[in-house]
């Protein structure tokens, strides 16, 4: 059975469940057990991926060939129990004000990992989608959190539809694909339709094609990808900040990774579909430039300059060979990075004249969460405005930062398979959205102060900042065993 | 020489800088003194050591020497690589001249936030010095566009009352170019499995199809083109200078901009020798237009900085004209005519930083008669006034001479027209002397002028003695330059 290869996501399972169940007896009795519970299923969890990265260093199948667990979807967890971690520090103070459903908040953001470490592993399509509903229910009800506040509502309820919707069309592409061929297995499909091919090619049913094409649409719609990406802003704007965090940190890293591990097992440039991800790619950098520059949300700004950067990811990832699937990691791990700090600074943005969080009132939260809200945090709070302007100079593609690199490699592998013109279409797109960038840097350093806003004295979240803003300035040091990690350990296409 | 050999000199003229800039991040802003003498120290320091640098050079060995490898970029064949020629040491010198003499000039006019600033400088001087001793593309290219952001910062910041638009505009504009000189890096890190220049150098004008050759050169050229500036690209460089504060019109004018003239002199000639050949007329006709339009604009400029920054678009435009003739003369003048504009332009622009920081005003009309009551600051204003003419005498008159000289060989109309620009050189330049330093005093600020105090008189000074230095015995610079253009050369004469 092997079943001890499964024990990261039993023990956060555990975890989840032990959350919820010593909030119900122990919580009036002893109130910190819960934040030691969850902390100690973090490190059991970390601790497990490291006895089984050590153990298992063979790619092995269990569950009747349904989960796959090798050395790169170890990595890959630990770097999500990592970007948790972070998630979960910021929480603290969100933990205190919403203490009546605290424990529920972290088991739910336990489960939606959970959900997506799984998609990872998964080796079936049906495991794949039961992952894939994992995470989403936990994320919908995460969405409506904020129970006070119309627009968190709206958003639980957009997503949900939506959401619902896309995971239908996913469900529908894998019943074409089980119809036509038999079988859901990945490692069975992929016997079946060899990769690269051409004779093959013609003899792939019509049904198994369309039943690709679904899938992936749906899993683009996941990855917030435009033309699906109508409900990201949305969402994010509605959510709660510290959910917000975890939607674009944690969870558009698992969707991403989970989609990469779908598409590594099949070249799917048997069906042309290439193309298709060039087209998502450039309609992604159409709305993520020009959709953030009209933005004066800082929430929605993040969130259209993160369909930019998925943009930048499936360019990557239509190149469909080892390199360019290793740099679309690469860059979702650093774009991972560059979010805890930008995601993560807007849990520790409070209100100057009612001095607390105020996620529950919308028109406070519009106002706040404005960028004007951030003129002269140079001034009033350097450090974190450093931070800040690194955070937006790497995401902007400026050198010695991280962003350049990631954005440096995904260029070189689209260059080497031979979409050059593209590559020069993505390099014009992100002249574009180093406006924005700009901007906030602008308004931080060249802007008077108009205190608004002060930020939260919390020494958790700011060391996690400046810790991400100083990965990005010393990326340049380490890159190299990260990167040679990546290629290492994927598998070759 | 034995120790010379295991220290990495280079690292420490890169790094130095940047290090400082760390360190003073650390420091309470509060102690702005301590933070001033500190950088000053710290370039000081700079200084010597390339000083130091250029007197173990050996000018007699053709290649890059003091060389670096450190490979701990990344898997593949991009390498932390370092190494000068006789054309950078020179640039490495003047840089790290400048930037102590910034730092000088800065200390009285920057009042608000003086830590930022210096870091900001000190920060471009470290990448400023690692774009000049890249041996390897991507990291030339790293130090290059670095530099972009503390100069982006020192225009918006400490600028002028239209510093956004300014700063957003020359970002804008340098990065549009930067861009498509990265993806030609890629694709050239494709073509030939390596950005090591040298390896380039060799390999690329012997195998790479002229068809390709064409679009690398224009995909450098439009990031050269932009940061040189040259015309049609120059708009932003009027609109930074105006706005940004005199140390940065120092560093921009003075450093920044060479380096679009040391990317055509390193990369674009040697690596695309067919395409540089085939777009030469383009080039000439475009320096001729800058020179005899931007001197024209300058004419009717109104504002003092602005008819300086129109006169550095027509000084580099001899540079440009110089680099591509291909000949001894034209390149001889082309790198002399970009060491005295660095120090003539730079010595200009602090001239009317200090008539700024007395009178609040750039606009010719409110100055006049500014020689009666600063007699000195009026002398040795006149030394930079002709060298930016080209008297003989001053490094002006070298790098204007030989540039035109270099482009007669290869296409005379261009270097009379190009003849024509110094006339013109010589109206503007000297009807604003006239209009500034001496006719009546206009203006009652003007009567209670003090002359240059002790840090001024040392700037102005220094950079005075090496404009005559260099215009007497410009020997000093072409000795070191010798063997490098020689290589150069020897490619374009077998075509």
């Amino acid at each position: 059975m092997n079943l001890e290869l499964l024990l990261p996501e039993i023990v956060l399972l555990c975890g989840a469940i032990s959350i919820l169940m010593l909030d119900v007896f122990l919580r009036k009795k002893i109130p910190a057990i819960s934040h030691i519970s969850h902390l100690l299923s973090l490190l059991l969890c970390a601790a497990a991926l490291v006895i089984i990265s050590e153990n298992f260093t063979l790619e092995t199948l269990i569950f009747n060939n349904m989960i796959k667990v090798n050395f790169f979807t170890s990595y890959i967890k630990a770097f999500i129990i990592v970007t948790l971690t972070s998630v979960l520090l910021f929480s603290v103070s969100f933990v205190l004000i919403e203490s009546k459903i605290s424990a529920e908040f972290i088991a739910l953001l336990f489960l939606a990992t959970i959900g997506g470490m799984l998609m990872i592993s998964a080796n079936s399509f049906l495991v794949f989608y039961l992952a894939l509903e994992l995470q989403a229910l936990s994320l919908y009800v995460l969405a409506a959190l904020n129970r006070k506040s119309k627009k968190s509502a709206e958003s639980g309820i957009k997503y949900f539809i939506l959401g619902s919707l896309a995971s239908a069309i996913f469900l529908f592409g894998v019943s074409l694909i089980y119809g036509y061929s038999g079988t859901v297995n990945f490692s069975a499909l992929s016997e079946l339709y060899p990769k690269t091919s051409s004779e093959i090619m013609k003899n792939v049913p019509i049904g198994v094609m369309v039943g690709f094409i679904l899938v992936i649409t749906a899993m683009f719609f996941k990855i917030a990808a435009a033309p699906f990406h109508m409900w990201s802003p949305d969402v994010y704007e509605g959510s709660a900040p510290i959910v917000t965090t975890f939607f674009a940190v944690v969870v558009k890293f698992t969707v991403t990774l989970a989609f990469i591990n779908l598409l590594i097992n099949f070249d799917i440039r048997w069906l042309g579909l290439n193309k298709i991800f060039i087209v998502t790619a450039l309609l992604s950098f159409i709305v993520g430039s020009f959709g953030a520059i009209f933005q004066t949300n800082f929430k929605r700004l993040l969130a259209y300059s993160s369909i930019g950067h998925i943009g930048f990811i499936l360019l990557s990832l239509s190149s469909f060979s080892k390199y360019g699937f290793s740099y679309a990691v690469f860059y979702s791990m650093i774009y991972a990075i560059i979010s805890i700090g930008t995601f993560g600074f807007l849990n520790i943005i409070l209100c100057k004249n009612s001095n607390r969080h105020n996620h529950e009132d919308d028109n406070e939260s519009g106002q706040i969460y404005d960028i004007k809200s951030f003129s002269g945090l140079s001034k009033t709070n350097p450090k974190m405005a450093f931070s800040l302007a690194v955070l937006m100079l790497s995401s902007a593609g400026i050198p010695p930062l991280a962003g350049f690199f990631s954005k440096f490699y995904v260029l070189s592998a689209i260059i080497s398979s031979g979409f050059l013109y593209i590559a020069i279409i993505a390099v014009l797109f992100s002249v574009i959205s180093a406006y924005y960038y700009l901007r906030i840097v602008k308004i931080m350093y060249f802007d008077k102060p108009n205190n608004v806003i002060i930020l939260e004295n919390n020494f958790n979240s700011k060391l996690i900042i400046m810790i991400a803003a100083l990965f990005n300035i010393s990326l340049i040091l380490f890159m190299k065993p990260m990167i040679a990690a990546i290629t290492n350990f994927m598998p070759a296409l | 020489m034995n120790l010379l050999e295991n220290f990495p000199i280079l690292s420490f003229l890169i790094f130095l800088p940047i290090i400082s800039a760390i360190i003073l991040l650390l420091v309470d802003s509060k102690k702005s003194l301590f933070c001033y003498y500190f950088t000053l120290s710290s370039s000081i320091a700079t200084f010597f050591l390339s000083l130091f640098l250029l007197s173990n050079f050996d000018k007699s060995q053709s290649g890059f020497q003091f060389i670096e490898i450190w490979n701990f970029i990344s898997a593949h064949d991009i390498k932390y690589f370092v190494g000068i020629d006789g054309i950078s040491v020179l640039m490495i010198v003047l840089t790290a001249f400048l930037t102590p003499i910034c730092i000088i000039i800065s200390k009285n006019s920057i009042k608000d936030r003086l830590k930022e600033f210096l870091i900001c400088f000190l920060l471009i001087e470290g990448f400023v010095i690692g774009a000049f001793c890249a041996l390897d593309l991507l990291f030339f290219y790293i130090f290059f566009e670095a530099a972009l952001i503390p100069m982006f910062l020192v225009i918006g910041i400490w600028g002028g009352e239209n510093k956004i638009y300014a700063s957003y505009k020359f970002f804008l504009y340098t990065i549009l170019g930067s861009l498509l000189f990265l993806i030609a890096i890629i694709f050239l890190y494709l073509y030939a499995g390596t950005t090591d220049i040298t390896k380039l150098s060799e390999i690329l004008p012997k195998y790479l199809p002229i068809s390709y050759q064409k679009w690398l050169w224009l995909a450098l050229f439009a990031s050269f083109a932009v940061k040189v500036p040259m015309f049609p690209f120059h708009t932003w460089l009027p609109d930074a200078h105006v706005q940004a504060p005199t140390a940065g019109s120092v560093m921009l004018a003075g450093i920044l901009i060479k380096l679009g003239a040391y990317g055509f002199i390193r990369f674009s000639l040697p690596f695309f020798p067919d395409a540089s050949l085939y777009f030469a007329p383009l080039i000439f006709s475009l320096s001729v237009i800058a020179i005899i339009y931007a001197s024209l604009i300058a004419l009717m400029q109104e504002d003092m900085k602005k008819m300086i920054a129109y006169s550095s678009v027509a000084h580099m435009g001899f540079v440009t004209m110089g680099i591509f003739s291909f000949n001894r003369q034209g390149l001889d003048g082309a790198i002399i005519q970009m060491i005295s504009h660095g120090i003539v332009s730079a010595a200009l622009f602090i001239c009317v930083g200090i008539i700024y920081d007395r009178l609040k005003t750039k606009k010719i009309k409110e100055m006049g008669g500014i020689a009666e009551k600063m007699p000195n600051f009026a002398f040795l204003a006149m030394i930079f006034t002709m060298a930016s003419v080209g008297l003989p005498g001053t490094s002006g008159f070298v790098g204007e001479f030989l540039s035109i000289i270099g482009a007669f060989q290869a296409s005379k109309i261009t270097a009379i027209l190009a003849a024509l620009g110094v006339i013109f050189g010589a109206c503007y330049m000297l009807w604003l002397y006239k209009r500034v330093w001496f006719s009546e005093i206009t203006n009652s600020k003007i009567k209670s002028f003090q002359d240059l105090d002790r840090s001024e008189f040392i700037a102005l000074g220094s950079m005075s003695i090496l404009v005559i230095l260099f215009g007497i015995t410009p020997n000093l610079l072409a000795d070191f330059f010798f063997l490098p253009v020689e290589s150069l050369i020897k490619i374009y004469n077998i075509r």
